[in-house]
C-alpha cells in the first residue's frame, strides 16, 4: 500500500510545472505590463502613431494640433516616465503640417522626419524644439510609412489602392538618405492585392538593413536587402484555401459601397496575413485574420542555419467576450489588432503598444460590456481622467 | 421679363417637377421600419426624442462624412440620431470629433435599442432614414431624394445654365 501513496513534494512540483509546460508549449506572446503613462489623452483620439528610438517611445495624435504647436511625446522605458517632449512651432514654411493628418514619423540621432499627404517635413531636434531643415513634396508617390533601414537610410513605403486621379502608382518603395536629405531608389512593386489596403494592414517590417514584405492572400513573405534585392523567403500552404474563394471576392473597387461589400466578403470568407513583425534578423511573427471572427492567429518563424522554420502558433482574442470569466491567468487580448493603437518593435523581441484610454485589465466572473468596460471608461471621461496606456509585450520562445 | 430668364425658370421648374415625381414614385419601393426604443443625450441620459421630433436621420460611424456634414448643415430641418455600438461616452467623443458635432439636434441610441437587426448589422455608407408618417430608407444611391439640392444632376444643371447666362 505504501508504494501507491503519492509523495506530497512530487505533487507540488508537478502542480507548478504543469502550467509552465502548458505555457511553453502553446504560447509565446506574453504581456509583461499594462501601465498608465500619466500622459493625458483626449478621449476623442481615434488613432495614435509611434516610433521606437534609443529605449524611448515617441508618439503623437496624428489628427490633433492647435494650429500653433505640434507635440511629440517621448516616454522613456528605462525609467517608465515621460522624457523630454519634442515641440514644433507653426511657421509660414511648414503651415501645411498643421492642416494635414500625419501618416508616419521617424527619429534618428537629431533628425525628425514627418510624412503627410502633400509633403515630407524634415526637422533637426534642438533641445525641446524641432527646427525645420527641408520640405519635400510627397505627391509623386504619396508615401505613408517610414521605417529605419540603416544608420543613414530609411525605407519610404506606400501600398494603397489610390484612385488613379489621386496617385498614379499604388505600391512604391524608396530610400530616404539622411546625409543628403533626398529620396532615392524609387521602385514600383506589384499591386495586385491593392484592394486589401483598405483594410487593416502592416505588410512591411524592417530590421537592420533587412526588409520583410508579405503578400496578404498567399502565405509568401519575402526578404530584401537595403538595395531592394530579394535575399530570402518564407512560403507555406496554410492559405491555399483562398484560391477557391477568390472568384467570389471583388478584385477592383470604385466606391465606398464597393469597399463595404469587399469588407463583408473578406470578413466572412478569407484567412489572410494582416500584419508582420520582424523582431530581429532571425525571428518573424505573422498575424493572420480569420474568417467570421475578430480573433487573430499568430505564427512564429525562426531562422536557423540559414533556413526559416515554422516554430509555434497562438490564437488571441481581440476583446473580452460576453459571459466569459477573466482572471490574471487568462487576461490576454490582442493589443496588436487594428489601426488605432500605436505599435512599435523595440529591442530584445519586445513590442510596445500605446493605446487610449488606459484601463486596468478586467477581472470578472461574467463579462458584461456595459458593466465591466463602458461604465468604467464613461466614469473616466466624466472625471476627465483619460490617459495614454502602454502595454509591454514580450515574445518568448 | 427677359425671355432667357423665363426659359431658365421654366427649365428649372420642369426639372424639379420631374425629380419630385420620380422621388415620390420611389418612396413606395423603399419602405423600411426601424423602431427605436430608447435615445440618449450627450451625457448618455435617456431622452424622449421620438415623440417630439418627426424628421429623423439615423447616422452611424461608417456613414460618408461629406453626406453627414451636408445634413448637419440642415439642422433646422432634421433631428439626428447617431447609432452607437454600445452605451459609450468614448464613442460619442469619437463621433463628435469625426463629424464635428455641436448641434443640439443631435441624439444617440445603441444597436440594442433598434428593433431591426438589418439596420444595425449591415450599415452601409450613407445610411439614413426619415420618419414622418411612414418610414423611409435611403442609401448612397437614393439619398438625393431626401432633399433636392443634394442632387448632383441638379447641381450640374444649375452650374451649366449659370455659366450660359453669364456668358451671354
Amino acid at each position: 500500500m505504501n508504494d501507491l501513496r503519492i509523495n506530497k513534494n512530487k505533487l507540488v512540483v508537478v502542480f507548478f510545472i504543469l502550467p509552465l509546460f502548458y505555457f511553453t508549449q502553446n504560447t509565446f506572446i506574453t504581456e509583461l505590463e499594462n501601465i498608465n503613462t500619466d500622459i493625458k489623452a483626449d478621449p476623442s483620439v481615434s488613432k495614435t502613431i509611434s516610433y521606437f528610438y534609443e529605449n524611448s517611445i515617441y508618439f503623437l495624435n496624428p489628427d490633433y494640433n492647435d494650429g500653433k504647436e505640434l507635440l511629440i511625446y517621448s516616454y522613456n522605458l528605462s525609467f517608465d516616465k515621460v522624457k523630454r517632449n519634442i515641440r514644433i512651432k507653426n511657421t509660414k514654411v511648414i503651415y501645411k503640417l498643421f492642416s494635414q493628418r500625419i501618416f508616419s514619423f521617424a527619429i534618428q540621432n537629431d533628425l525628425l522626419i514627418i510624412l503627410t499627404d502633400p509633403s515630407i517635413f524634415i526637422f533637426k531636434i534642438e533641445g525641446d524644439y524641432a527646427k525645420n531643415l527641408k520640405v519635400i513634396k510627397n505627391q509623386k508617390a504619396a508615401f505613408n510609412k517610414i521605417k529605419l533601414l540603416n544608420n543613414n537610410e530609411f525605407l519610404l513605403y506606400v501600398y494603397y489602392n489610390f484612385h488613379p486621379m489621386d496617385a498614379p502608382i499604388k505600391h512604391v518603395w524608396a530610400k530616404f538618405n539622411t546625409d543628403k536629405l533626398v529620396i532615392e531608389n524609387m521602385v514600383e512593386h506589384n499591386d495586385e492585392e491593392a484592394v486589401y489596403s483598405h483594410m487593416i494592414n502592416e505588410w512591411v517590417s524592417t530590421y537592420k538593413g533587412v526588409i520583410a514584405h508579405s503578400s496578404t492572400l498567399k502565405y509568401n513573405i519575402q526578404f530584401f536587402n537595403s538595395k531592394f534585392e530579394a535575399i530570402d523567403s518564407i512560403t507555406s500552404n496554410k492559405l491555399d484555401n483562398n484560391k477557391k474563394l477568390l472568384p467570389f471576392i471583388p478584385t477592383t473597387v470604385s466606391s465606398k459601397e464597393d469597399i463595404r461589400e469587399l469588407m463583408k466578403k473578406d470578413d466572412s470568407l478569407l484567412t489572410r496575413i494582416q500584419k508582420i513583425f520582424l523582431l530581429d534578423s532571425s525571428t518573424l511573427m505573422v498575424m493572420l485574420k480569420l474568417p467570421k471572427t475578430r480573433d487573430c492567429e499568430f505564427d512564429l518563424w525562426k531562422k536557423k542555419e540559414n533556413k526559416w522554420h515554422f516554430y509555434k502558433t497562438e490564437k488571441l482574442e481581440t476583446f473580452y467576450k460576453t459571459n466569459q470569466a477573466y482572471n490574471n491567468s487568462n487576461n490576454k487580448l490582442n493589443a496588436l489588432y487594428g489601426n488605432s493603437n500605436a505599435v512599435c518593435i523595440g529591442k530584445n523581441q519586445m513590442i510596445y503598444v500605446i493605446y487610449t484610454p488606459f484601463i486596468n485589465d478586467i477581472i470578472t466572473d461574467d463579462f458584461n460590456l456595459n458593466k465591466d468596460y463602458n461604465e468604467k471608461i464613461n466614469k473616466m471621461i466624466r472625471e476627465d481622467k483619460t490617459y495614454y496606456g502602454l502595454r509591454k509585450i514580450k515574445i518568448l520562445h | 421679363m427677359d425671355f432667357g430668364k423665363l426659359k431658365y425658370c421654366i427649365n428649372l421648374l420642369l426639372i424639379f417637377t420631374i425629380i419630385i415625381n420620380k422621388a415620390d414614385a420611389q418612396y413606395e419601393h423603399v419602405k423600411f421600419d426601424a423602431v427605436i426604443t430608447k435615445c440618449f443625450d450627450w451625457n448618455l441620459k435617456p431622452v424622449n426624442v421620438l415623440k417630439e421630433k418627426k424628421r429623423i436621420i439615423f447616422v452611424s460611424s461608417v456613414n460618408c462624412k461629406a453626406c453627414v456634414d451636408y445634413f448637419l448643415r440642415k439642422s433646422n430641418l432634421f433631428t439626428f440620431v447617431f447609432l452607437l455600438p454600445s452605451e459609450s461616452l468614448l464613442e460619442i467623443k469619437k463621433l463628435t470629433k469625426q463629424f464635428q458635432l455641436k448641434d443640439d439636434h443631435v441624439f444617440f441610441t445603441t444597436i440594442d435599442y433598434v428593433k431591426n437587426k438589418e439596420f444595425c448589422v449591415n450599415p452601409t455608407p450613407c445610411f439614413f432614414q426619415i420618419c414622418e408618417n411612414k418610414s423611409l430608407f435611403y442609401n448612397y444611391n437614393n439619398l438625393s431624394k431626401v432633399t433636392l439640392d443634394f442632387s448632383l444632376p441638379i447641381k450640374k444643371f444649375l452650374k451649366k445654365t449659370k455659366l450660359q447666362t453669364t456668358s451671354k
